[in-house]
């Protein structure tokens, strides 16, 4: 009786917009996030247009004596030459490959692990999360540069096994946070619910539990990716990651210490390189964290 | 004219609340108009969304501004005029003239303030008390609602539901406010603590010579507590009267509605609710006419055309129903589908 | 006499906190005929959530037995659960809570058809989803909408579809309409009585509210604290309670009639903490007519009439 006029009554219209839709509006609305994105589409299409501008054995690495040291503007170099004579410009574009690469791989590497190991341990419980949080927790104990150190002293220095450290020590960071968001959702109603129709537990954790904490690693994933690029440029300068001539951000900062009093212009391009692609994921992470976060919603 | 002015504890007219937010408008009240006599109990009853709250909220100027907006042509609580009250004097009126308890008890009280700091609290603030003869008054308010004085010194953790909403209570009457708002008071409550508190406010608002308006979406309390009753649908007054007009003359469709969807005890188990179709109005959309015409019974075309004028009906019983133009007019409280 | 359906017998449900044994459900025991609906009856901490989940063994029982059909759920296997799962199916209190916010009506609705191999293929999978979502009076055109764009009435609506899914013949209904406003509420509780009667199904109805069972339960059990005090023919217990819980609790719900009643029971304090309870009768502190036998020993459910069943020591007193 009643239910079957329910449908023929009229009712408020419902949103048009999808999900998709809602997310991309909401995140259009934080200009700082807007900004960040445009960062690094710039930084991508200058990134992928460097590949294909220069000669890597002559424009990236090859030695020109006859412009060694040239500051900013001369000879048409428009931001000068290192020690090398290499032209600065075509090595920092150049190089937004490695930097790019080296963060969104090591990122997305540690954050696959560290899903697995957070979602498993939070969901499970008991011994089994004891035991796998508190190797996460011996992982993070150890200082990210000893355990570079320790990594590229046995396996040598290369951006392979640069990408491996970074990825490693990045787990602890990742699997702690998406347990973070599995515990409540865990115990939440609509997982009993599934629960009682009869779901599995794998299937639980892949339809309910891993779309629900979705946000969080997203966010976590993309702020991760800013913090990566720095150390990797870090562990460049210090001489553990990738090795020179590589026009790597940090390897380029490394390179340019001897002769950066008096040509600071080798430091501050590199330097200002890291800050924009830094800049531009965590505006980009933190507009993201806000148009995913249904709370923010109406 | 002077001397009636004083008997009004509460004179509202023509109140409009609107929030507006980027994506849309919500239109929460629109344009209501009400009286509230000294010393008498009026309830404001209606479902989710109806605008009790709000209203209510809009009496110690409480409403969130932005997104909110508040528009009234009188507004005026024992007197004064709330719109055009400094901050400081809206300070000075809050718990002295007008005090609220709210819905959830869990979430009003302090979890790091003894209760009888949270009761001395207002005293203080209010009445000039120094601490010591803060507290003396806090034991009393306590023994007043029913908890021993000893206990002035624990936290709310170690109180239960009912207890917590005791020492709300408390904190509401500590000034002896002159209006009481009681918003959802017993709704987190157990049915048996309910009847212990509803006991109490009715008690402590004839001790106290409060007037009270209490907000409920339970038309069994208001039959129990109330002398005067105002049934709010989408932002408006759809009817007003006392407690025997409104559950013994109904008039509005809407109301009528609501008494036949409650399960009421003591009724012929064979039959069956008779529930209101369909849902509360989208109150981010303006309706030319009757708001309830799309789920009511006896709506006819005009019903669609402009919001019903209010009507009189014998001393206090106004309706908003464009039927009773109609003057055979009458609603049948029974089946309506 | 028509057949037993849910045959539960000294169900126990204790959790161990910090600060002792919580005795959840502690020794209830009853059975429904199928068809049939029982309301379990409560205020707030009195274990009949817990008791409507340690039947479908969503909580672990800690001890006592549920026959379903002659069958002990409490000793099935994994396989026999599925099924089990199928016969026995549980409608949530909080329609937002329960769905998942990420996955559209029709989503939810055809998760239970599929991981339960309910439906083949797709097309046989849309129609039954569809036939669902008619069954219930939710709209087609709510098809791909999300949760949070709805009303509580329609989302409690997705939960009874993914219920019915199943094609259970057991539904436990825990607090349904609780969430609701007062019109919505009727028309979920007209639905829920519909489908009752069209499907043949049979309920335990639970809820702190009186009046909602008021009308269609054949049964009706009350709890205080993890234990039955009082389990009677509806109609019976509406007119002769027994048990001073009971008729306090019946005193206590307001009725929206003028001069309905006025001899209110009011009852001193509160529900007790059920952590390490005393052998006494849990009611005894709060009741008017305790004696000593009441708090020396706790009292067990005796019939004191065909089907009416009390627990409480001084019982004759109050029948005449």
């Amino acid at each position: 009786m009643s239910k079957k006029s329910e449908k023929t009554m009229a009712t408020p219209d419902l949103k048009k917009r999808t999900r998709g839709q809602q997310i991309w509006h909401q995140f259009c609305k934080n200009k700082g996030s807007v900004v960040g994105m445009a960062m690094i589409i710039i930084l991508l299409i200058v990134g992928i247009y460097a590949q294909f501008a220069y000669d890597y054995d002559t424009d990236i690495i090859g030695m020109n004596v006859d412009s060694i040291l040239l500051f900013p503007g001369q000879d048409g170099h428009l931001i000068g030459t290192d020690h090398m004579g290499r032209d600065m410009l075509a090595r920092l574009l150049y190089g937004a490959k490695y930097s790019i690469l080296i963060g969104v791989l090591a990122t997305a590497i540690s954050t696959v692990i560290g899903v697995a190991i957070g979602a498993i341990a939070a969901y499970v419980g008991g011994k089994v999360e004891t035991v796998m949080m508190r190797l996460v927790e011996i992982l993070m104990m150890i200082p990210t540069v000893l355990l570079t150190i320790i990594l590229v002293a046995v396996m040598g220095v290369s951006l392979n096994n640069l990408i491996w450290a970074l990825s490693l020590s990045g787990i602890p960071f990742m699997a702690r946070q998406v347990r973070a968001a599995v515990l409540p959702l865990k115990d939440s109603e609509f997982v009993e619910a599934a629960k009682a129709l009869g779901v599995s537990d794998f299937m639980i954790l892949m339809t309910h539990i891993l779309p629900n904490s979705l946000s969080p690693i997203i966010v976590q994933a993309t702020i991760r990716i800013g913090v990566t690029i720095v150390s990797a440029s870090v562990y460049s300068f210090l001489g553990l990651g990738v090795p020179s001539p590589t026009p790597e951000w940090g390897a380029m900062l490394s390179d340019a210490r001897v002769n950066m009093r008096q040509y600071p212009f080798l430091v501050i391009y590199p330097g200002l390189a890291i800050m924009w692609t830094t800049m531009g994921f965590n505006l980009m992470g933190d507009g993201l964290r806000d148009a995913l976060d249904p709370k923010l919603k109406k | 004219m002077a001397e009636e002015m004083k008997d009004l504890a509460l004179e509202v007219k023509n109140l409009n609340i609107r929030f507006e937010t980027d994506d849309e408008t919500v239109y929460a009240v629109n344009g209501i108009s009400f009286d509230l006599e000294k010393q008498k109990t009026m309830a404001l009853v209606g479902e989710t969304g109806a605008g009790k709250t709000t209203t209510v909220l809009s009496l110690l100027k409480l409403v969130q501004s932005p997104p909110g907006v508040v528009n009234a042509d009188t507004l005026k609580v024992v007197g004064n005029d709330v719109m055009k009250m400094t901050a400081t004097e809206l300070e000075a009126m809050r718990g002295k003239d007008i005090a609220m308890i709210f819905q959830d008890p869990m979430s009003s009280l302090n979890p790091v303030m003894t209760v009888g700091e949270q009761i001395a609290e207002s005293v203080m603030l209010h009445e000039g008390l120094d601490e010591k003869a803060a507290m003396e008054h806090a034991k009393e308010m306590l023994a007043l609602v029913g908890i021993s004085g000893d206990r002035v010194n624990d936290y709310p953790h170690q109180f239960s539901g009912g207890m917590k909403q005791r020492v709300v209570i408390a904190i509401a009457l500590a000034c002896r406010p002159s209006i009481l708002i009681a918003d959802e008071p017993t709704t987190a409550l157990d049915v048996t603590i309910q009847a212990q508190v509803l006991e109490l406010i009715k008690k402590l608002k004839d001790e106290y010579k409060t007037s009270t308006i209490l907000v409920t979406h339970d038309l069994g309390i208001v039959a129990e507590t109330c002398d005067i009753v105002a049934v709010m649908y989408a932002g408006k007054i759809i009817e007003y009267g006392s407690l025997e007009e409104i559950f013994n003359h109904t008039k509005h469709p809407y109301t009528e509605g609501l008494f036949n969807s409650l399960p009421v005890m003591g009724g012929d188990r064979s039959q069956k609710l008779k529930p209101i179709k369909g849902l509360t109005p989208d109150p981010s959309k303006i309706y030319p006419g009757c708001t309830f015409a799309e789920r009511c019974p006896y709506a006819t075309e005009k019903c669609t055309q402009g919001f019903p004028e209010y009507k009189k009906f014998g001393a206090t019983h106004i309706v908003a129903c464009s039927r009773y133009d109609e003057p055979d007019f009458h609603i049948e409280r029974k089946e309506i589908d | 006499m028509s057949e037993v359906l849910l045959d539960v017998r000294n169900l126990t449900k204790f959790f161990q906190t910090p600060r002792g044994t919580l005795h959840a459900v502690d020794g209830v025991s009853f059975t429904i005929e199928k068809g049939k609906v029982l309301g379990i009856v409560g205020e707030s901490g009195c274990g009949k959530s817990t008791t409507g989940r340690a039947i479908l063994r969503l909580h672990e029982p800690t001890s006592g037995e549920v026959f379903f059909e002659g069958r002990d759920v409490c000793k099935a296997n994994k396989t026999e659960m599925k099924q089990l799962r199928r016969d026995m199916q549980l409608i949530f209190q909080d329609p937002f809570a329960s769905l998942d916010p990420r996955m559209a009506v029709n989503e939810l609705i055809r998760e239970p058809l599929i991981r339960n191999h309910i439906t083949k293929g797709k097309a046989e999978t849309e129609k039954r989803v569809k036939e669902l979502m008619d069954l219930v009076g939710l709209a087609e055109r709510l098809y791909n909408a999300y949760p949070h764009e709805l009303d509580g009435g329609r989302r409690q609506r997705i939960g009874i579809a993914r219920a019915l899914a199943m094609e259970p013949k057991l539904i436990v209904c825990d607090e349904p309409v609780s969430a609701l406003d007062v019109s919505i509420q009727a028309q979920v509780i007209n639905l829920l009585a519909d489908l009752q009667e069209e499907l043949g199904l049979t309920y335990i109805f639970i809820t702190h509210d009186l009046s909602v069972v008021y009308y269609f339960a054949d049964d009706i059990a009350v709890m205080y604290l993890g234990k039955l005090v009082e389990k009677a023919p509806a109609e019976e217990l509406f007119k002769n309670p027994v048990h001073p819980y009971t008729k306090a609790l019946l005193s206590a719900i307001p009725i929206p009639v003028l001069g309905a009643k006025k001899d209110r029971i009011v009852m001193r304090g509160e529900i007790t903490s059920p952590i390490n309870l005393p052998d006494a009768c849990r009611f005894a502190p709060r009741c008017d007519f305790a004696c000593e036998d009441c708090k020396a020993h706790d009292c067990a459910l005796e019939e004191i009439s065909p089907g009416h069943f009390v627990a409480c020591h001084r019982w004759r007193n109050f029948v005449e």
